[in-house]
């Protein structure tokens, strides 16, 4: 965090907590590219560098997912892991990682869509001081 | 706000010219890649089930809350009271309803629970929609299931048994219990649809589970009715006749010649108008013989992959009168031999309500407890076997949409069903046509029955007049019924066992079905086999024929019954034991390896070999010698015996099967005979011909079916050791070749899912022995047997022991997936607790709690 400033420490967290919030929200609905909502609206609000964003909504994706893993009986999970990687020929721990992922992903996707619009609501000063 | 309208602007001019011209990196490239990620997201979510299973809130992580054993409330719409689910520790469930609504409705609720998925493949599969699951790979079976009339006859059942609930008190019992059944199930299905845990199967699919009814009901009591009494025997014969005319009764004898026990009595000399019956076959013509052909490869598409694969009937039961147990009251033990199946076709439970309380097995989709006990008597089942599987074929001669019947034109009855139009004449549905001829087939399966309503009603029967009354309406499929109570045992096969009309052909092959050749009537229900206190002290049903020569009605060939050395085996146990405890009788039925057949050969071969001063020979015969015909994985005996017995059975019947163009010409159709039932891999048993080599041995002669008639007995029992020496040394030099390299059970995932297989584990045993299915070699271990072995003490019957190989769950990740099958190996039978009230049960033997509560109470 030593790149960032004061502020920008600042709305990291700010975005963090927002896509993370959001996030779990969203995927209440069951629609999981839904995250990616979650991600534009923290950008958008937040309005911060875009390494900023990125970073922020990237673990606010990753949180997403351990909030509805930790939601669960662990050991159970691991279990029903395992059953569908024997099915899927996979590792277990690949499908662990690409459920983690495909919500970081999809939250920092979302933020990354909403750098383009951010000039559109830009506060003076916003983007230079990011 | 001018001011700042001016600066917003220019921004974005700024911005745009940015776009146009310099396109800096941070405002251009980063939302490209954020369309690029969702894109490829969406794209793989809309191609493969990744995106949907790995959902972390409706994906298969939300499936490990179905593991969680726990206590438990549920609040479910359309129950009345509360209801007390006890999972004892032994993971059975004792379900406390305050009706029998409740009753069912929450046994529906529970197994779904457990086995939703299988409940729905089993209701596909009795009605031949399996393809709506699984795709044009199973549109053939569908179109076969569809044609035999079971999806017509379950929608005909239940119509009936609804429309008569009023009036008729088993109607009425049966309606009341499908239909909380179903509501159960659907209860679970929307309740796990909601909270998105459906079977880990389901969403793997991507499938949506559909709304039980109770026609699935009874699709799935017809699928049980097709696993246990649905037979193409009778084309064989036909198609055998046709090869060798009478000798076919050489070769399939009416009557065995070394069966001497029949449960029913009857012994004696044969009935003079069955055996003339029975002799008097229907000759088909060439186009006969053509559709038969077709017919039998029909049969081969039926069972699919997704059911436990159809194995030899080969189930054991036993009941002994107080006066030969150590308890001083009956015994009785079940085994029915069932296709192994992860998870297990049998979901264990008591099922308790004012007026009920059962405790057993019941079956995916039918809420009636097939086998087990209530406080007052105990019942078990095998399959009689008899009368060609209750499946008769006739020739029938049609025009267009019509049939002749004497020579008069009738009209088809059509059906529209699963999309085809099934056509039936007065006989039954036409399975194969060919220009004006048609093949007809008559299944007992297809006759409206309310056999679930006898089920439910054996469930509440407290003494033997109840329970035989409740069995006078059953029709099929063919059950031998073991009895016991605290004081007598009995045993009864009722059945509707046809009476033909006309000309009395051999209705064990295709009859002519013109008008004069048709089922008349049934063997009325004080003939049926039975036997109420017999003098020996014990019954023994074993899938052996259960009445003798003397039996005033035509019952069957030796085609379809077993050849009986099990149920010898059963009976030579029981004439030598006295003072029988439940622990003897559960060792007996799952660690007695005695084959009965070795023990009458054996000697025989011995006095073939033991004098040869050929080397290989005395090796054989020092092996044979000492031992006690037991198939234990440790004998090298047992598997010299096997061998022998293989080779032997190939000496005898395959240069006579090439001779008559069985083989290579119908072996497609007939199948490849091997001994014991067809043990060797990718061959077809034969009861008729392993009794016949029985006998062989026994009488020193194998004529007329050997190729050369000059060879003697002695000369192929030769033959057949060295052979068998042979092969044991070439695959084990050192003659370490024990039985259990070469036997064991697998108990394969029913959805085809290999990695979910346990097994195969070394087991002794063979087909001769009361726990197998046949099935032999590295690659062919039995996948059946005793799917639930049962000995219930009825001089208190809560110190009854059972258990059946798998577990209460159908989720491979589930502890109770396959948890019973080491205590099923081993023979360490399961203590059946059997408890009035939930509050009987001691902290110590309770998993769980769990409570149903009427939605809004």
């Amino acid at each position: 965090m030593s790149v960032f400033n004061r502020n920008q420490y600042i709305a990291f967290v700010c975005s963090l907590i927002i896509a993370t919030v959001l996030g779990f929200l969203l995927l209440l609905t069951g629609i999981w590219y839904l995250i990616a909502f979650a991600g534009f609206a923290a950008a958008i609000m937040v309005q911060k560098r875009i390494s900023v964003i990125f970073l922020s909504t990237f673990i606010a994706g990753l949180l997403v997912s351990l909030i509805y893993v930790i939601l669960l009986p662990v050991s159970n999970e691991v279990a029903i892991m395992n059953e569908v990687a024997t099915l899927a020929g996979f590792p277990s721990a690949l499908l662990w990682v690409l459920m983690f992922l495909v919500s970081a992903l999809l939250s920092s996707a979302g933020a990354l869509i909403a750098a383009s619009l951010i000039p559109f609501f830009d506060k003076p000063g916003s983007q230079a001081s990011g | 706000m001018p001011d700042n309208f001016l600066h917003i602007t220019s921004t974005k001019i700024d911005n745009a010219n940015n776009l146009v011209h310099g396109m800096k990196w941070n405002k251009v490239v980063p939302p490209i890649i954020g369309v690029i990620i969702v894109v490829l997201i969406v794209v793989v979510g809309s191609i493969t089930p990744l995106v949907s299973i790995l959902n972390p809130y409706r994906g298969v992580i939300q499936n490990s809350r179905n593991l969680v054993i726990s206590n438990q409330t549920y609040n479910l719409p359309g129950l009345t009271n509360s209801v007390n689910v006890v999972q004892d520790s032994n993971g059975v469930y004792h379900i406390y309803a305050q009706s029998a609504s409740d009753l069912y409705y929450s046994l529906g609720f529970i197994q779904a629970k457990n086995r939703l998925f299988q409940i729905e493949v089993f209701g596909l599969e009795g009605m031949g929609q399996m393809s709506t699951f699984f795709g044009q790979s199973y549109q053939n079976y569908d179109k076969f299931q569809t044609m035999t009339g079971a999806p017509i006859t379950a929608e005909m059942d239940w119509a009936n048994v609804y429309d008569n609930r009023s009036a008729n008190v088993t109607d009425s019992t049966t309606s009341t219990a499908l239909l909380s059944y179903a509501e159960g199930i659907n209860a679970y299905i929307n309740y796990s649809d909601a909270h998105n845990t459906l079977p880990l199967l389901f969403k793997l699919l991507g499938l949506k589970p559909y709304y039980w009814t109770p026609v699935y009901s009874f699709a799935v009591q017809e699928l049980m009715t097709q696993t246990l009494e649905f037979g193409d025997s009778g084309l064989q014969f036909s198609l055998i006749y046709s090869m060798i005319g009478n000798a076919t009764y050489d070769l399939i004898p009416t009557f065995s010649p070394v069966q001497s026990y029949y449960y029913a009595g009857y012994s004696g000399q044969a009935n003079s108008s069955v055996m003339t019956e029975s002799h008097d076959t229907y000759l088909p013509n060439a186009t006969v013989i053509s559709m038969t052909k077709i017919l039998l490869k029909e049969f081969a598409y039926d069972p699919p992959t997704y059911f436990p694969v159809n194995v030899p009937d080969h189930s054991n039961e036993i009941v002994i009168a107080g006066n030969r147990t150590s308890t001083g009251n009956p015994i009785l033990m079940g085994g029915p031999v069932l296709g192994f199946s992860l998870p297990s076709i049998w979901f264990q439970v008591q099922l308790v309500a004012p007026g009920i309380d059962a405790y057993g097995v019941v079956l995916p989709g039918d809420p009636a407890i097939v086998i087990g006990f209530n406080s007052n008597i105990a019942w078990t089942l095998t399959d009689t076997q008899a009368i060609s599987d209750g499946t008769f074929f006739f020739v029938q001669q049609i025009s267009g949409n019509s049939y002749y019947w004497n020579s008069t034109l009738h009209p088809l009855k059509i059906y529209k069903i699963n999309g085809m139009d099934v056509n039936w004449t007065n006989l039954g549905p036409i399975m194969v046509e060919n220009g004006s001829l048609a093949i007809v087939m008559d299944w007992m399966g297809n006759m409206f029955s309310d056999d679930l309503g006898a089920l439910l009603n054996i469930m509440t029967s407290s003494n033997w007049n109840e329970f035989k009354s409740a069995l006078s309406i059953w029709k099929a499929p063919y059950q031998n019924f073991a009895f016991a109570n605290r004081t007598m045992i009995a045993d009864i096969s009722p059945a509707y066992y046809p009476i033909f009309s006309g000309t009395t052909y051999n209705p064990g092959s295709i009859m002519p079905g013109y008008g004069s050749e048709y089922i008349s009537g049934s063997v009325p229900y004080n003939m049926v086999p039975q036997v109420v206190n017999p003098s020996d002290g014990f019954i023994v049903s074993s899938n052996q024929r259960q009445v003798g020569p003397a039996y005033p009605y035509w019952y069957g060939n030796t085609m379809s019954f077993s050849d009986g050395f099990r149920a010898m085996m059963e009976v030579n146990y029981l004439n030598n034991h006295t003072n029988i405890s439940v622990h003897e009788l559960s060792a007996f039925q799952q660690l007695n390896y005695t084959d009965y057949a070795a023990q009458q050969a054996v000697p025989k071969i011995m006095s073939y070999i033991s004098s040869s001063s050929n080397t290989t020979l005395q090796r054989a015969a020092a092996i044979f010698s000492g031992w006690n015909y037991s198939m234990e994985t440790s004998s090298t005996a047992a598997s010299l015996w096997f061998f022998t017995y293989q080779y032997l059975f190939s000496d005898v019947f395959m240069p006579y099967l090439e001779q008559i163009g069985w083989i290579p010409a119908n072996d497609k159709v007939l199948g490849v005979p091997s001994g014991m039932g067809g043990s060797l891999p990718n061959t077809t048993g034969y009861a008729s011909f392993d009794v016949d080599l029985i006998h062989y041995i026994l009488n020193g002669s194998a004529a007329p079916f050997t190729a050369d008639n000059n060879t003697t007995m002695r000369g192929l029992v030769v033959m057949a050791v060295d052979q068998a020496m042979d092969h044991l040394l070439s695959i084990y030099p050192s003659g370490n070749f024990t039985w259990g390299k070469f036997y064991g059970f697998l108990f394969p995932n029913l959805f085809g899912l290999s990695s979910f297989n346990v097994g195969p584990i070394s087991k002794g045993g063979d087909f001769n022995t009361p726990n197998d299915a046949s099935g032999v070699g590295p690659s062919n271990y039995p996948t059946g047997g005793q799917s639930w072995v049962m000995v219930v003490n009825l001089s208190n019957v809560s110190r009854s022991i059972g258990v059946y190989p798998g577990g209460q769950s159908e989720d491979p990740a589930s502890s109770q997936y396959s948890n019973y099958v080491s205590d099923w190996i081993n023979g360490d039978y399961l203590p059946l607790l059997f408890a009035a009230k939930a509050s009987d049960f001691s902290s110590a033997n309770v998993m769980s709690v769990i409570q149903l509560n009427p939605q809004g109470a």
